[in-house]
């Protein structure tokens, strides 16, 4: 226990000392934060989405299912990553080609997860374009596909249709995403392969310079 | 921009609870009794929120056909800040004082300049047009998903006070966890496979080999051992 010196207010560290508390690891906190209601699944999915859309599912075609029929995903121009913790930076990466881009993948490499990222979706020949949120997979930027309703009702209608099947796909493919996330594929093919998808991206830039 | 026109800026709840046999009446009549209601200048309240039509901000007087549409029900939250801006109460508390100062010959007190303060602060509420900030929200009464056309923390935060005084009914952030859990639905196995899945440590501290981890060896090997320790422990 610290000594206490008369006519000296102690510190914050002497009295936390002084209490018999032990310091908080701030990265146990930040984990303890991640795995709270599954936060972790959000930003794993975005990071697998931008390897998805790259390299399997033919560059992003998911078969729909329940109700939702098949779409293909890409990325868009903007990608947020962050590493755990508060106090880490963030690295924003903005360009047509956001998802080959191989800064964006030395960051995945080096421990960063997608914390934001644009995606467009495409089905038959209507777009949606929305940038997605890792924590509460909020939806920002929304542009939706042209309406084909005239009257003001309907077109709200079509609107309110057009929001809901873009939830819909979204809610697709992180069902995808659950089933190989909670299945051993995961840790034996997935990781490994994106392991090598990195791996070809890290190459390719030392060899650039 | 918002449900109506416009790019759209969305966070999505889950309508917690059930909605009474009734509703139409309950809520007309609790829609009403949570009206915006304009924060007037005379008094010293600086915000007021409550709900007025998704069509028209000014139509306050809101009735079941107004609201409720195939389906859904759509309102706007409307909040109203009425704020002096306060470099120019400032300006006018000098200039003032330095006229009555002169007129007086003495300075004023500490007590004195903050009743002038105040004074000239209830001047200006009233030539101070308020700042309106106007909301959508569109409730899916059947899929019981409510959705909000901002992220702004005030806004939201508003959004869960008013909405449970008003319909008694509460709401939850509709994120990965309330996806991943009507994913597993009752399958036993996915709800098991689920609980006990914890973050993957490549997405966590980088992989290794592939090229070096920016993070030191000692932060990189304690987030690990937090992970395994804790995945041990399910303790998370």
């Amino acid at each position: 226990m610290a000594a206490f010196q008369k006519g000296r207010e102690q510190s914050l560290a002497e009295q936390v000392a002084a209490s018999g508390e032990t310091a908080v690891d701030p990265a146990r906190v930040a984990l303890r934060e991640d795995v709270t209601d599954g936060r972790f699944l959000g930003r794993e999915f975005l990071t697998w989405l931008l390897y998805v859309c790259d390299e399997e599912n033919e560059g992003g075609e998911f078969a729909g299912g329940d109700g939702v029929a098949g779409f293909r995903m890409r990325v868009g121009e903007r990608a947020v990553l962050r590493a755990l913790g508060e106090a880490t930076g963030e690295i924003t990466a903005r360009g047509p080609a956001t998802g080959h881009s191989s800064d964006v993948r030395y960051a995945i490499a080096g421990g960063l997860t997608i914390r934001e990222l644009d995606v467009l979706l495409e089905r038959d020949d209507r777009l949606w374009m929305a940038t997605v949120s890792a924590e509460h997979f909020d939806l920002k930027r929304v542009k939706l596909p042209d309406l084909l309703s005239e009257e003001d009702s309907e077109k709200l209608s079509e609107r309110l249709a057009l929001q809901g099947e873009l939830v819909a796909m979204l809610k697709s493919a992180f069902a995808v995403f659950l089933h190989d996330r909670t299945s051993s594929r995961w840790s034996k093919q997935t990781i490994p392969a994106m392991r090598e998808w990195l791996r070809r991206s890290v190459q390719e830039l030392s060899d650039a310079a | 921009m918002g449900a109506l026109s416009g790019n759209i800026t969305l966070r999505r709840y889950v309508v917690q609870g059930t909605v009474p046999i009734d509703w139409k009446e309950s809520f007309e009549k609790s829609v009403r009794a949570h009206v915006f209601v304009p924060v007037s200048p005379e008094s010293n309240e600086e915000k007021s929120v409550g709900f007025c039509s998704l069509f028209d901000e000014n139509d306050l007087d809101l009735s079941v056909g107004k609201f409720y549409f195939e389906g859904h029900i759509l309102l706007s939250l409307r909040q109203d800040t009425l704020k002096p801006p306060a470099a120019h109460l400032k300006r006018l508390l000098r200039d003032r004082q330095k006229q009555i100062e002169a007129e007086r010959g003495q300075e004023l007190s500490a007590a004195a300049l903050r009743d002038l303060k105040a004074i000239l602060a209830g001047e200006l509420r009233k030539t101070t047009p308020p700042k309106t900030r106007k909301v959508d929200l569109v409730w899916n009464m059947e899929g019981g998903r409510l959705a909000f056309y901002s992220h702004a923390k005030s806004m939201n935060e508003a959004l869960l006070a008013l909405f449970s005084q008003t319909f008694n009914l509460g709401l939850d952030v509709e994120g990965p966890a309330v996806w991943a859990k009507e994913w597993a639905g009752d399958d036993g196995k996915r709800v098991s496979k689920l609980k006990a899945a914890r973050p993957t440590k490549e997405l966590l501290c980088g992989f290794e080999g592939v090229r070096p981890i920016p993070l030191s060896q000692q932060e990189g090997a304690s987030l690990s051992s937090v992970l395994r320790g804790e995945s041990a422990e399910g303790a998370v």
